[in-house]
């Protein structure tokens, strides 16, 4: 990686308030501002490493990949949740700009939040394929069609990443919703043709906290990078839950064929 | 050193046997967060526009017990028409049915995912078919009731 900050590359300084809280130490957060130099290719997080690798080496984030792919550098910037690796800090300003964690959720220190919940809330929709008792892999490959992996296809996008709850209010408004992410990530099983788990994720969207704390404000899909589109599978899902409701109360066995 | 001593010696600190040192810090929501940006304004403005069509149906059905209760209940209701608080309220609703209606139909594309082949309709077909039905709802109520 060549320095995005060396003297013939660099464009400009910009001023960023950083959001600092030491547990145990800090009763509330408190944001510290720092003057960082900034190329054409210099993105949040390189600036937030600069000043890590600089300034401050107790400025603690979360980061893995660079590019957009590992979901673990989302940061509020300037009041929008953005992966700090896809911002670029040449199209912030003019300063300061306030580097926040992501919204609705604990901060642990810094820029670090709790992910505690959402491991909660992702693994009680049980996102991953449940197998059909009499259709067995063992019988042979579940094959799909194109047309079948279309209706989940966008779904799988998601990276976890967390910009969804930060920009859902919903989220900070009721702590225990399953969220934008972990209702998609259901979705995203439901609909695909080899998983028989819908019965089982049922109880859990079709909930207190599930489905119908979404007021469908849309900002989940705005902030995601991925271009899943939350918003549009928590809608559906609500439109399904209503059908399976309307199923059971009308119908012998769900609505099921014999 | 025994275990018991072990425990006295920290026994000042809080037990974070089960939970580490972590103490997460929970922001709190501003009361003011459906401000907070152009998006939950716009968020804001489709959910209380609801709130104004209901209050111009709370108006309406004043007038159907009004129509219950004899001639000059009625009466009463079409003069409280002319109020300039209700006329203003009346257009204000017209207005916010308008917003609600036209952002609703907006956003009616998330829920409706219309397959041709291997791929989804356009969202703009599946807007344009809400004013076409609205439309047509219309004709029909304004050729039931009659052009005056």
């Amino acid at each position: 990686m060549t320095d995005p900050t060396t003297p013939q590359e660099q464009l400009g300084t910009l001023t960023m308030l950083v959001h600092r809280f030491e547990p145990g130490t800090d009763e509330v957060p408190r944001f510290v501002e720092y003057e960082v130099p900034y190329g054409q290719d210099t993105s949040v997080l390189d600036a937030l490493c600069w000043i890590k690798d600089t300034l401050d080496p107790t400025l603690t984030f979360r980061w893995s990949c660079r590019m957009g792919v590992c979901g673990s550098c989302g940061f509020v910037v300037d009041g929008a949740p953005r992966l700090g690796c896809e911002q670029f800090v040449r199209d912030l300003g003019p300063g300061p700009v306030r580097i926040e964690p992501l919204a609705n959720l604990s901060v642990e220190r810094d820029l670090v939040v709790d992910l505690e919940p959402f491991m909660q809330s992702l693994t009680a929709v049980r996102p991953w394929l449940v197998p059909d008792p009499d259709d067995p892999v063992t019988e042979g490959s579940h094959t799909q069609t194109p047309e079948q992996m279309l209706a989940f296809h966008d779904y799988t996008m998601c990276i976890d990443c967390l910009l969804c709850y930060s920009a859902c209010p919903q989220v900070g408004l009721s702590p225990d919703f399953l969220g934008p992410a972990a209702i998609t990530a259901a979705v995203r099983y439901d609909r695909d043709s080899r998983d028989h788990g819908q019965r089982e994720r049922l109880p859990v969207l079709d909930s207190q906290d599930g489905l119908w704390d979404c007021t469908f404000v849309g900002a989940c899909s705005t902030a995601c990078p991925k271009g899943v589109d939350p918003a549009a599978a928590i809608q559906q899902a609500k439109a399904a839950a209503a059908r399976s409701w309307a199923a059971e109360f009308l119908l012998p066995r769900r609505g099921d064929r014999p | 050193m025994r275990a018991d001593e072990v425990g006295s010696v920290r026994s000042d600190r809080p037990d974070t046997s089960t939970t580490g040192h972590r103490q997460p810090y929970r922001r709190p929501v501003a009361r003011t967060w459906f401000l907070a940006t152009h998006e939950l304004r716009v968020y804001a403005l489709r959910e209380f526009s609801s709130v104004v069509v209901g209050l111009f149906v709370l108006n309406l059905l004043i007038g159907l017990v009004s129509v219950h209760r004899g001639v000059d209940a009625w009466r009463w209701w079409v003069e409280l028409q002319r109020h300039p608080v209700v006329v203003v309220m009346t257009v204000v609703a017209l207005l916010m049915a308008v917003v609600h209606a036209t952002t609703w139909f907006q956003a009616t594309p998330k829920i409706i995912k219309v397959r041709r082949g291997r791929r989804y309709v356009a969202d703009v077909w599946v807007v344009l078919q809400h004013y076409v039905l609205l439309a047509l709802f219309a004709l029909v109520v304004v050729l039931w009731i009659g052009v005056p």
